[in-house]
């Protein structure tokens, strides 16, 4: 994802000027997003994160991410003998902005966003802890993880876990030997497949057409997911929040640019019938 | 998008030969494979050559099994595939210029090939030898149908089945009953996919993935027990040091068994040592192999070599011979868990034993399953007399084990072989190699070179069989300097900031 400029117009800042605002802007509880600022591409294929890894899924510590939920299911669930569940799952959520808006939408829904880079995941969490500090009681069903989505989701969700997955505005990698890198590629439909429930639905989103093109074409050749039409869209208040509640949708937004949305169920059974020729 | 580059091509557009090689050449792989109805025809594959032999004849003849790749370096192309389909009647190979290729058994002619858009690195046959299956080295895996033939210079082109991301594929395995395949990668992630009824149209069930290695996944087989009603479970083992029992239909880990330790800091702790507190009561000593004492000699000069080495497997001696290996080769340590991996595990046909080897180890760890299938113990560890560093094992229909192994150098010919069969009391495996191998079989097959054994007696040679598996870091960056440079950043200060405000409206509070 490119980067998202602050709104600060101050332009760039040496260090006197970085000293003032130190002190002037101290008291502000939210996390400044200048600060934060990282790179658009984080390299995939690195294996740099490996040791933070959960070794399964039922060793993932998320009772330190959902402090509040966590807690208040353990007492349901070991009465009624069932374990809370991350739910939606935004891949690739940048600063956070969908998952902020999600929140509040589905407030007894855990979710979780995955983000490769360190300084913009560390940016969630706190705008995270700052929020729930703010608006005691909300905001306790969000969180991010720092890590590899296309290499390690297998370690935090079981299967046929989540009921939604987003993929807000993902990196095209333009050049034809990258295309395997794309992060909706038929390799990893299949993957995504695994973690989706039957009936679970998938967002993509995004500005570049020859992206939007090939993720719609990946996912329709897919035997285990289908289109959704927009008019069963019109009553998933999840999509309407797809064009402009990440920090990306804004920019795009700002700049008049198009978008392309395509979102898709996930089938009980694969669909070979009308299917002649490989994937 | 940036400006096009006019004067660089891809490398995907230039001839094989011309690539230019990022990454210095994996280290000699030994591979053994016995046909599955006729105990005595074996093939070993060392580098790139493939020898035949049925040792039963007592004639000594062996078949060399010609290449089929018409580029240049077709000649030195390690073969990295050996397996023979469950009747015996066809031999699947894949080698490193990219080819695979399907051979009748009894004229070992090539019957058909195909050509691989990556190296292969892990093939198998599916249980009704219908299709082949192969993992590469960027994670595809790639089938072929086993009934079509082709125009030898024409390699066909395989379809895909299904893909890990980027994550060398070291082992693939179909089960027993043809419903899932097993990969391994270098992630350690194991995937049980559901094999669909037409495979070449792709695979895209999952059915569950099998966590719980901590390091690279080396290797796969299949056991099973009777109590259990015959249920085929999953062995696995790793770079971690551990072989891992699972049950595929659900991903469950069963057991854990450890079966090598990270080397002690000072060279007066052996490994045979560590092992043999872990393995307790249960284990067994070998029968007439050598005396105790030699065997702790041998170890101790493997453990100390490995030290020097200081585990930094980027750095072998043929650094010096190579001058385009680009210097970051020389400044990768290998991060990881410190213990020699896990480089094989096989079964055997009753499905109850596991034959582990280690790299850098002369014995072969023999490991039961217990009857209700659900926990493994080590019961022997298995010394063959003249196999030094073996690489490959394989249980063959008569339940012997035969292991490859030989001097670790890459551009050695030369192999060593051994067998052993269970002994009159079935509890424990002896070694038997000049009974069935005769002499004259044993020479055309090994074809021992004087220089390599006597470098292998000196100690000189260390072998690092899953070198291309392990992950590297740059030496400069060690973790502290990774710490040093975190606390540094911006956002680090950005968080303390806002921690402290939390802690001071607390206090307030």
């Amino acid at each position: 994802m490119p980067v998202v400029h602050d709104s600060n117009p101050s332009g760039p800042e040496n260090d006197a000027q970085k000293e003032q605002d130190l002190d002037s802007r101290a008291t502000s509880k939210l996390p400044r997003k200048r600060f934060f600022r990282s790179r658009a591409h984080s390299n995939p294929l690195s294996d740099s994160i490996m040791t933070d890894i959960p070794t399964d899924p039922s060793q993932m510590d998320w009772a330190s991410h959902f402090p509040t939920l966590w807690k208040a299911n353990e007492e349901e669930a070991s009465s009624s003998g069932q374990q809370p569940m991350v739910q939606f799952a935004d891949i690739g959520c940048g600063f956070g902005g969908l998952l902020i808006r999600l929140a509040t939408l589905y407030p007894e829904t855990l979710m979780v966003g995955m983000e490769l880079r360190d300084k913009v995941s560390t940016y969630v969490k706190e705008r995270v802890g700052a929020l729930r500090r703010e608006h005691p009681g909300q905001y306790g069903n969000i969180t991010c993880v720092r890590t590899n989505a296309m290499k390690y989701l297998p370690h935090y969700f079981r299967k046929g876990q989540l009921t939604k997955m987003f993929f807000l505005f993902p990196d095209p990698h333009f050049k034809t030997a990258n295309h395997r890198r794309r992060i909706i590629n038929t390799m990893l439909i299949t993957e995504y497949a695994y973690f989706l429930a039957p009936g679970g639905m998938l967002y993509t989103i995004t500005d570049v057409k020859d992206l939007g093109d090939w993720m719609r074409e990946k996912l329709e050749a897919h035997p285990m997911f289908e289109r959704i039409s927009d008019e069963e869209l019109e009553s998933d208040p999840a999509s309407k929040l797809l064009t402009d509640s990440s920090e990306e949708g804004q920019k795009v937004a700002r700049n008049k640019g198009e978008t392309h949305r395509a979102v898709f169920r996930r089938l009980e059974k694969p669909r070979w019938t009308n299917l002649s020729k490989p994937l | 998008m940036g400006r096009r580059r006019r004067t660089k091509r891809h490398d995907k557009f230039m001839p094989l030969e011309g690539r230019s090689h990022h990454h210095e050449p994996d280290s000699l792989v030994r591979l053994i494979v016995s046909h599955p109805t006729l105990p005595n025809l074996i093939a070993v594959a060392i580098g790139p050559t493939v020898r035949i032999s049925d040792c039963s004849a007592q004639t000594g003849e062996v078949t060399y099994l010609p290449k089929v790749g018409s580029s240049d370096n077709s000649a030195t192309a390690s073969v990295r595939i050996l397996q023979f389909s469950l009747e015996g009647t066809l031999l699947l190979t894949g080698s490193d210029d990219r080819m695979i290729a399907l051979w009748d058994t009894i004229t070992w002619k090539c019957l058909a090939n195909w050509l691989s858009p990556k190296k292969a690195s892990a093939g198998t046959f599916t249980r009704d030898s219908k299709y082949i299956l192969w993992g590469d080295k960027f994670g595809d895996i790639l089938i072929g149908d086993c009934a079509s033939r082709n125009d030898l210079t024409q390699p066909q082109h395989p379809a895909l089945l299904f893909g890990h991301l980027c994550s060398v594929v070291s082992s693939i395995s179909v089960s027993p009953d043809n419903r899932f395949v097993i990969t391994c990668d270098k992630d350690r992630k194991v995937r049980v996919s559901i094999l669909p009824e037409r495979p070449l149209l792709g695979c895209v069930e999952i059915q569950t993935y099998c966590l719980g290695h901590t390091y690279f996944v080396s290797s796969c087989a299949w056991v099973s027990a009777e109590e259990a009603g015959g249920m085929a479970r999953l062995v696995t083992g790793s770079g971690d040091g551990t072989v891992r029992l699972w049950d595929v239909e659900t991903g469950k880990l069963l057991d854990t068994c450890v079966v090598s330790e990270p080397e002690a800091e000072e060279p007066s702790l052996e490994p045979s040592e560590v092992v043999s507190n872990l393995s307790g009561d249960k284990m067994v000593e070998e029968q007439g192999g050598k005396p105790q004492d030699e065997d702790i000699e041998e170890d101790k000069g493997e453990g100390v070599q490995d030290e020097a080495d200081g585990r930094s497997d980027a750095e072998k001696p043929e650094n010096d011979e190579e001058e385009d290996v680009e210097e970051e080769e020389e400044d990768r340590v290998a991060i990881g868990p410190k213990c020699p991996p896990v480089t094989c595990v096989a079964s055997s046909r009753d499905g109850c034993t596991i034959a582990t080897l280690v790299e850098g180890e002369d014995e072969v760890l023999i490991i039961k399953l217990n009857t209700s299938a659900s926990f493994l113990t080590i019961a022997q560890r298995l010394k063959y007399p003249g196999v030094r560093f073996p690489s490959h094992a394989l249980f063959d229909c008569q339940d012997r084990l035969w292991v490859v192994g030989g001097p670790p150098l890459d551009t050695s010919k030369s192999a060593h072989i051994g067998v052993a069969a269970a002994s009159a009391g079935g509890q424990s495996f002896v070694s038997c190699t000049s009974e069935v191998v005769p002499p004259s079989a044993a020479a055309a097959l090994e074809q021992r070179q004087e220089n390599e054994e006597k470098q292998l007696e000196a100690g000189a040679l260390v072998p690092a069989y899953t070198k291309q598996l392990m992950i590297y870091r740059k030496r400069w960056f060690t973790p502290e300097l990774h710490d040093l440079a975190k606390k540094s950043r911006r956002d680090y200060r950005e968080s303390e900031r806002l921690r402290k405000l939390v802690e001071a409206g607390a206090k307030e509070s």
